[in-house]
């Protein structure tokens, strides 16, 4: 049987199935013309994008914008890979340059929410996600059926903990219940609430549903570990505190010190010191969060 | 009417004469070792003598030097085959070929696959083709490589007999299977880490079975044209069961059958049905079609291919275990100049490296035993310590596979689907890496 498919098809096909791996060995294959053609360089950018390489993605994307300066994918994937590698008013402007092309799309405005959320977080400074939800909403209001509009919709809100993001997320969840994206943000909205319980578990479903992605494995693991005896407490504190154990504590350490009350002082004292072992302890169980 | 067989005096006689220019030949070699000629005859002399392990090992090391000509490949060739060293046979023709020599070497492939068995199947094959030469129906495209079985594939006990009990025994018992009432052939899937020999053990269990192998590649399906990869892969089965019995091999099967939970639209969708359909078809009608698949993401298989009567039999095929990756390096080592390679050492260092990792650790000892003559001006034969000077800066190819499975044991392991990994990875070949 002679081969049917070209190099760009294969990469195509498993671009579509999670293999960015495979697909980037299709395209070492690709020669002649077709290594002039922007899909060449749209496919080679969101593969090496999905595999994690950013700054190549980003050179890929380049290259395919000199044959087409005006192609979606490319302007697109341009966008996200300079956000990942830390480029983020490259970024900014990429993706505003896109929507003066293409004003009428969710995906891009969607995907414009997600620059503005990362924009947005910036250290000694108070963050606000005012630019970033009205984007998202506006990604929402062009295509209210677009998958990408509503997941980014439900994790900018549960990433500012707005108290709207159970509610996205639930509707996420409704959507595509065996969606792994869905569950973590329904875990993250609801771990936010203080209802820690809740969300380890469908942090636990989320690793679950994909345990090949690094991240939710690891996600998956420091769950189990919080569900464990001695990480009880904590998580009966975080759901009384609606998730600011850390700050109640500190309101009781200056309350019990300023009224000297010795034993009360003490006992947060060393609810600090079990806090402090509990952490320690699941961080040298489970390891650093994957990049 | 002249004589047909020599004289028993004469015979002896030129038997005496033979064992005597083998041994002035070995003394002349002793004095003069980088004489070719010599070298080429006593290679000769051997293979006429009947000692065609012997001059096989003469024959080796005029290739390894590239000193053989076409009609010492072919002599060569034929030492190997008489050696019963298929593998090395095979070595010749494809040094034949990378030299451009013809004389005789489809003579020599065609008693390779005598050799192999390899001829009856392509007869078999045959039988499909008109009085006037024009195919009466689509040919089984069979693998040109020739037949292998599981002496060929080193180490991995438990696998082969893992293989030999579900799937060659109903192959080979047929009698005891048709009495009670169970058919031979049905889906069986390989997983395992990549690189480490799912294709060659698929290979071999056809060889074991004595059954013609077809190859189906993704790249042979996908089609840009609506319909046409189903049609392909239809077409593939269709061939298949007109050449029943036989083995149908579809490699990354992820590729085709991809868990169709995880498209997010219908696209791929129908070339998953496609192959369901074909795969229900063969309980139904075709008996004697084996179906074997190989992925190394067995997670991204669409879950209704490992219901019964399809992919039904799963077998995990680890990295190389010791004896397998000895036998790996042995091969890699062939035809190379080395001198007392500690290949058990080797092989007791490198827990976890697939077959390809093997490979490259050879190539990059080789490098060093390069640069290093070239530094010195003298060349020296590949010894142990450059193997582990190479192996220093090298890991294994696998590891990533091994931590997704280790995640995929943590978390999805229900039914105990993937407990043969979960063993694996408690053993100390796989801890070896994680310490």
């Amino acid at each position: 049987m002679d081969a049917a498919a070209g190099p760009l098809v294969r990469a195509r096909h498993d671009l579509a199935r999670g293999r960015p791996d495979r697909a980037l060995a299709a395209l070492e294959q690709v020669t002649g013309a077709e290594l002039e053609s922007e899909e060449f360089w749209a496919l080679r950018a969101a593969a090496l994008f999905d595999a994690g390489d950013a700054r190549a993605a980003v050179e890929a994307a380049q290259k395919g914008l000199v044959h087409d300066p005006a192609d979606f994918a490319l302007l697109d994937i341009l966008a996200l890979a300079q956000l990942a590698s830390g480029r983020k008013k490259d970024a900014r402007a990429t993706i505003d340059s896109a929507l003066l092309l293409y004003p009428d799309s969710a995906e891009l405005q969607a995907h414009r929410a997600l620059i503005l959320a990362r924009c947005a977080q910036r250290p000694f400074r108070l963050t606000s996600y005012r630019k970033a939800r009205a984007a998202a909403d506006e990604a929402v209001r062009l295509d209210p059926d677009s998958e990408t509009a509503l997941r980014v919709r439900a994790k900018i809100a549960a990433m500012s903990g707005d108290a709207r993001a159970e509610v996205y997320a639930a509707e996420l969840l409704e959507r595509d219940p065996e969606s792994e994206y869905a569950h973590v943000i329904t875990g993250a909205a609801r771990a936010n609430r203080g209802n820690v319980r809740a969300g380890l578990e469908h942090f636990l479903e989320a690793a679950r549903m994909d345990p090949s992605d690094p991240q939710l494995a690891w996600l998956g693991r420091r769950s189990r570990a919080l569900q464990r005896w001695y990480a009880q407490p904590l998580l009966f504190l975080e759901r009384v505190t609606h998730g600011h154990v850390r700050v109640g504590w500190v309101v009781i350490v200056l309350v019990t010190r300023s009224a000297h009350l010795a034993l009360l002082n003490a006992a947060a004292i060393a609810f600090w010191i079990y806090m402090w072992v509990v952490h320690i302890h699941i961080r040298r169980s489970t390891g650093k969060a994957p990049s | 009417m002249g004589r047909s067989h020599p004289h028993p005096a004469e015979h002896r006689e030129g038997a005496e004469l033979n064992v005597d220019r083998i041994a002035g030949l070995r003394a002349a070699l002793t004095a003069a070792p980088d004489n070719h000629a010599l070298r080429l005859m006593l290679a000769e002399e051997l293979l006429n003598d009947g000692q065609a392990g012997e001059a096989l090992t003469e024959y080796d090391l005029l290739l390894a030097a590239g000193q053989l000509d076409e009609h010492g490949l072919v002599a060569g060739g034929r030492a190997a085959l008489a050696a019963g060293r298929h593998d090395r046979a095979q070595a010749f023709v494809e040094a034949a070929g990378a030299t451009g020599a013809v004389n005789g070497i489809s003579e020599l492939k065609r008693e390779i696959n005598d050799a192999l068995g390899l001829q009856h199947l392509v007869q078999v094959v045959k039988q499909g083709i008109g009085e006037d030469g024009a195919p009466l129906q689509p040919e089984l495209e069979l693998d040109s490589k020739p037949a292998v079985t599981f002496a060929d594939v080193g180490g991995l006990v438990d696998v082969k007999k893992a293989i030999n009990r579900t799937i060659i025994l109903p192959f080979q018992r047929t009698d005891l299977y048709e009495k009670y009432k169970r058919g031979a052939g049905g889906g069986v899937l390989l997983f395992g880490p990549p690189g480490c020999g799912k294709t060659l053990l698929a290979r071999a269990t056809a060889g074991e079975c004595g059954l013609p192998f077809s190859n189906v590649r993704i790249e042979e399906i996908l089609d840009p044209y609506f319909g046409v990869s189903e049609s392909n892969l239809h077409d593939a089965f269709v061939q298949a069961r007109r050449f029943a019995p036989c083995v149908l091999f579809v490699d990354e099967l992820d590729a085709i059958a991809f868990a169709r939970r995880k498209f997010t639209g219908n696209v791929g969708r129908p070339l998953v049905d496609q192959l369901l359909q074909e795969l229900d078809a063969i309980g139904a009608d075709n008996e004697n079609v084996l179906v074997l698949a190989a992925t190394n993401a067995p997670w991204d298989v669409d879950e209704a291919m490992k219901r019964p009567g399809r992919f039904d039999r799963i077998v995990f095929v680890p990295p190389p275990d010791p004896p397998a990756r000895e036998r790996i390096l042995t091969l890699h080592l062939a035809g190379r100049p080395s001198e007392d390679v500690d290949v058990t050492k080797i092989a007791r260092r490198t827990p976890l490296f697939s077959g390809a990792d093997l490979r490259a650790l050879v190539e990059r000892a080789v490098d060093l035993v390069i640069d290093d003559a070239l530094e010195r001006g003298e060349e020296r034969p590949l010894a142990t310590r450059d193997l582990e000077q190479a192996l220093d800066s090298m890991r294994p190819s696998t590891l990533e596979w091994i931590a997704t499975a280790r995640n995929y044991v943590e978390f999805a392991n229900q039914g105990g689907r993937y407990d043969e990994v979960a063993a694996f990875l408690v053993s100390r070949e796989a801890r070896a890496w994680k310490d």
